[in-house]
């Protein structure tokens, strides 16, 4: 009995050693722990006061210097959406009325219900957030969107994209989806012209409007070498000569020469596309022939 | 079924593991090829990037549950750690290099071990290996010291170094030899330098986990059978006391094996930290210098990058684009012409302004317009009128241009300009509906609009066009009003969030 408890007591006393010795090396570890945590707080906070200072983001090699330059200011705007959930909200917001007043004629041609037209919302929002975050995620690793690795997440995220609402609206309605909203900038350019002449006391009648969106439209689709035409770079002597016929001369007048920032405030049609296509014509010209 | 925000949610709030097993269901295979993707096909790479994401996202559940697309933050997730794994392979394969320089003298080479052989029985042959041996190996392959570094270290010269390196790896390649591993000192060399720090970690973090799990378990599985058997017995009270401070001493050792592994993690983040810090400093060294090239008057003359460029520098980068290219510069202008026709045409036509007076007055107009496009070769451009005049030279011009009540009319109508813009905004929306707004529909809008915004100081009173519009707009037509509302102000907000 005694010699079981004087070895039960031995047990005790050893395990308390035990555990006081690995206390101690606990309460070590802890203090170099946190003492490198401190080291490396004051490193990274070095490091971006130096990004900073100099503009530079937080990404990996010199070769994505230029990329990360660029973000850090000229693409504020976008790095906060891809890093910051309240502003994503408040474009999640945006983008999905934007949509559901794109593609409101598509939705009263298909006959879709409420619900159908939620998850093609939800499908789009989806898809535009894939693809911003690809964008981002190709800048960061200084790559281009038309590098083979680019391509090929973009076209994964498309046919994803086209997968779901391929789901919801059954292969006729896909295509005509797909058709649609290529050409919503027709749309856009005529709903607009229409705002504006209403507003002037020269409204368009819907044939109007529907006819002029087909003449848009047309100039947009594809010529002999299967190239989608943008508002920028569309021929607008062509559209212009078609028009004639299908609007007044005040309405005409309008559409030739005026602008219109759309009902968000943010837009704008031919003038405003036409001088894109140019800068970046410019500039392509410009990085061609070294003059920069 | 629900969500993956749902799940989340019920993740982080009640701790359901079965719900983030769902989420990880759904998503690991977007993730892990996404991941496959981001790090060349190593499909090793990508299975630690997938768990990090993971592991990531079990942590950050509660915030992640509100992020509207978990696909997008995942995405984003991905990137962030591909390009951690992408950097540490980068400076492995530098490592390499350095292999290979190494082995560069060597003419006969025979077949290698492969590193799975080789590390199965590395540790067991390190052992054996004498202190100072070991010693010099771990400098040298672990810790990734050159011989000079290792020379300053020890005390002795770089020669000398190299030279108990090399006994040390011969005596390495001995002990290996003993358990069938046949290689050279110097295909031996290369395979450590190749492998060994790419390895530890993973056999390290391996270790601490299986270390800290079996700890815990041992110990409560002996406990248990320890009381099982002597819950009745006469040392009862003694054996009580000493199985406390068993189990005391277990898990303070528990606490120590992680507090270890910590301060592993700890050290190896310093070390990730300071690569990068080390990698930053070559980089803004660079960008420092890409950047001063870019002021440079030389290059200011001919200059049409964006890139890294103040406003200041933009708009004369700008200048200097649409000095090569007029056509811009013609386009610009028309933009801005076709803008200022779109506000006051209506105005013209009010004042019956002639065609030179419109085009003087579009001229003015230009005064402080800019804009802003991201040329996709150069960077941003911004396109300006350059002009030496002053908000108040542009008006006291416009009045001798419209004359005293023509300029009246015109401040008139400037008050009434974004009520104007937001009734052509409503009736765009409804162009194609089956309720098109009519002519003095837009007008009555026009006037409520404006209404509105001088009773907010300018910012728009919704809630007072909303009340005003009832007896003129159809149901279809409100609905559409109140879209315009949503698309104004999350557009607003977007673009600055102080705005209410």
């Amino acid at each position: 009995m005694n010699k079981a408890m004087v070895c039960t007591g031995v047990v005790a006393l050893a395990a308390m050693g035990l555990a006081w010795y690995f206390k101690r090396e606990r309460n070590a570890c802890i203090l170099e722990t946190n003492r490198l945590a401190r080291d490396l707080d004051a490193l990274q906070h070095r490091a971006h006061d130096g990004r900073q200072q100099e503009g530079v983001g937080p990404v990996s090699g010199v070769v994505t210097e230029a990329a990360s330059v660029r973000k850090a200011t000229e693409s504020g705007f976008l790095a906060k959406l891809n890093n910051d959930p309240a502003t994503q909200l408040r474009y999640d917001a945006y983008e999905r009325v934007r949509f559901a007043i794109g593609f409101g004629p598509l939705f009263r041609a298909l006959g879709l219900s409420p619900v159908q037209i939620n998850q093609f919302l939800d499908n789009k929002l989806k898809h535009d957030a894939n693809m911003r975050d690809i964008l981002a995620s190709l800048d960061a690793e200084g790559l281009s969107p038309s590098d083979s690795a680019g391509r090929k997440l973009l076209q994964e995220a498309s046919e994803e994209y086209r997968a779901a609402q391929s789901a919801l609206l059954g292969p006729d309605g896909i295509a005509q989806a797909t058709q649609y909203e290529r050409l919503i900038p027709a749309h856009e350019c005529v709903d607009d012209l229409d705002g504006q002449a209403t507003l002037e006391g020269e409204p368009l009648s819907a044939e109007q409007v529907a006819a002029l969106t087909s003449v848009v439209s047309q100039a947009m689709t594809p010529d002999s070498a299967g190239k989608w035409h943008s508002l920028g770079d569309l021929d607008w002597s062509v559209v212009d000569l078609a028009a004639q016929s299908l609007l007044t001369p005040a309405q005409m007048t309008l559409f030739t020469t005026t602008e219109t920032p759309g009902p968000a405030g943010s837009g704008g049609t031919r003038f405003m596309h036409q001088m894109i296509s140019l800068v970046q014509a410019g500039a392509r010209a410009d990085s061609s022939s070294g003059k920069h | 079924m629900m969500t993956d925000s749902d799940l989340l949610r019920t993740y982080a709030q009640l701790g359901t593991e079965e719900a983030f097993a769902e989420i990880v269901r759904r998503n690991i295979a977007s993730v892990y090829f996404a991941a496959l993707r981001r790090v060349g096909g190593d499909t090793s790479l990508a299975k630690d990037v997938t768990q990090s994401v993971f592991i990531a996202l079990a942590r950050k559940a509660s915030v992640t549950a509100g992020h509207p697309f978990l696909s997008a933050w995942l995405y984003t997730a991905v990137r962030n750690e591909a390009a951690h794994v992408v950097r540490s392979e980068r400076r492995r394969r530098i490592r390499e290099q350095h292999a290979a320089t190494l082995m560069s003298n060597d003419s006969e080479i025979p077949a290698q071990p492969g590193w799975d052989q080789l590390a199965a029985v590395l540790d067991a042959s390190i052992d054996e290996l004498s202190e100072e041996e070991r010693r010099v190996v771990l400098m040298r392959f672990m810790d990734k010291y050159s011989f000079p570094e290792m020379a300053a270290k020890l005390g002795i010269a770089e020669d000398a170094a190299r030279m108990r390196v090399s006994r040390a790896l011969e005596r390495l390649r001995t002990f290996l030899q003993r358990r069938g591993i046949v290689s050279t000192s110097t295909a031996l060399a290369a395979a450590l330098t190749e492998n060994a720090v790419g390895a530890v970690p993973q056999g390290l973090a391996a270790a601490v986990i299986s270390g800290v799990s079996a700890s815990g378990w041992v110990t409560a599985g002996g406990l248990g059978a320890t009381l099982a058997g002597l819950l009745f017995s006469p040392l009862a009270v003694f054996v009580a006391v000493a199985v406390v401070a068993v189990a005391g001493a277990a898990f303070e050792r528990s606490q120590a094996t992680n507090a270890e592994a910590r301060l592993s993690a700890q050290h190896l983040a310093l070390q990730s930290a300071r690569d990068t810090f080390a990698a930053d400093q070559r980089r803004l060294a660079a960008s420092t210098q890409m950047q001063r090239t870019l002021r440079t008057p030389a290059t200011a003359g001919n200059a049409s990058p964006g890139r890294g460029l103040s406003a200041i520098d933009q708009k004369a980068t700008g200048q200097a684009f649409m000095a090569r290219h007029p056509e811009v510069r013609q386009a610009f202008e028309e933009w801005e012409d076709a803008q200022t026709k779109g506000k006051y045409g209506a105005l013209f036509s009010q004042l019956g302004l002639s065609a030179d007076q419109v085009h003087r007055f579009e001229e003015l107009m230009r005064f402080g317009t800019g804009f802003s496009e991201n040329a996709t070769e150069l960077g941003t451009l911004t396109l300006t009128n350059q002009t030496q005049d002053t908000l108040d030279d542009v008006q006291a011009k416009l009045q001798a241009l419209l004359g005293s009540e023509g300029y009246q009319s015109y401040q008139a109508y400037t008050s009434d300009l974004q009520g104007r813009q937001l009734a052509a905004g409503l009736a765009s929306i409804l162009a194609e509906s089956d309720a098109p707004l009519t002519s003095a529909q837009a007008q009555q809008m026009a006037e409520i609009f404006a209404a509105a915004g001088a009773l907010n100081k300018g910012s728009v009173d919704w809630g007072f066009v909303a009340a005003q519009s009832q007896g003129i707009l159809s149901g279809p037509q409100l609905a559409q009003l109140d879209n315009l509302r949503v698309l104004r102000q999350s557009w607003l907000q977007t673009v600055n969030p102080k705005t209410q």
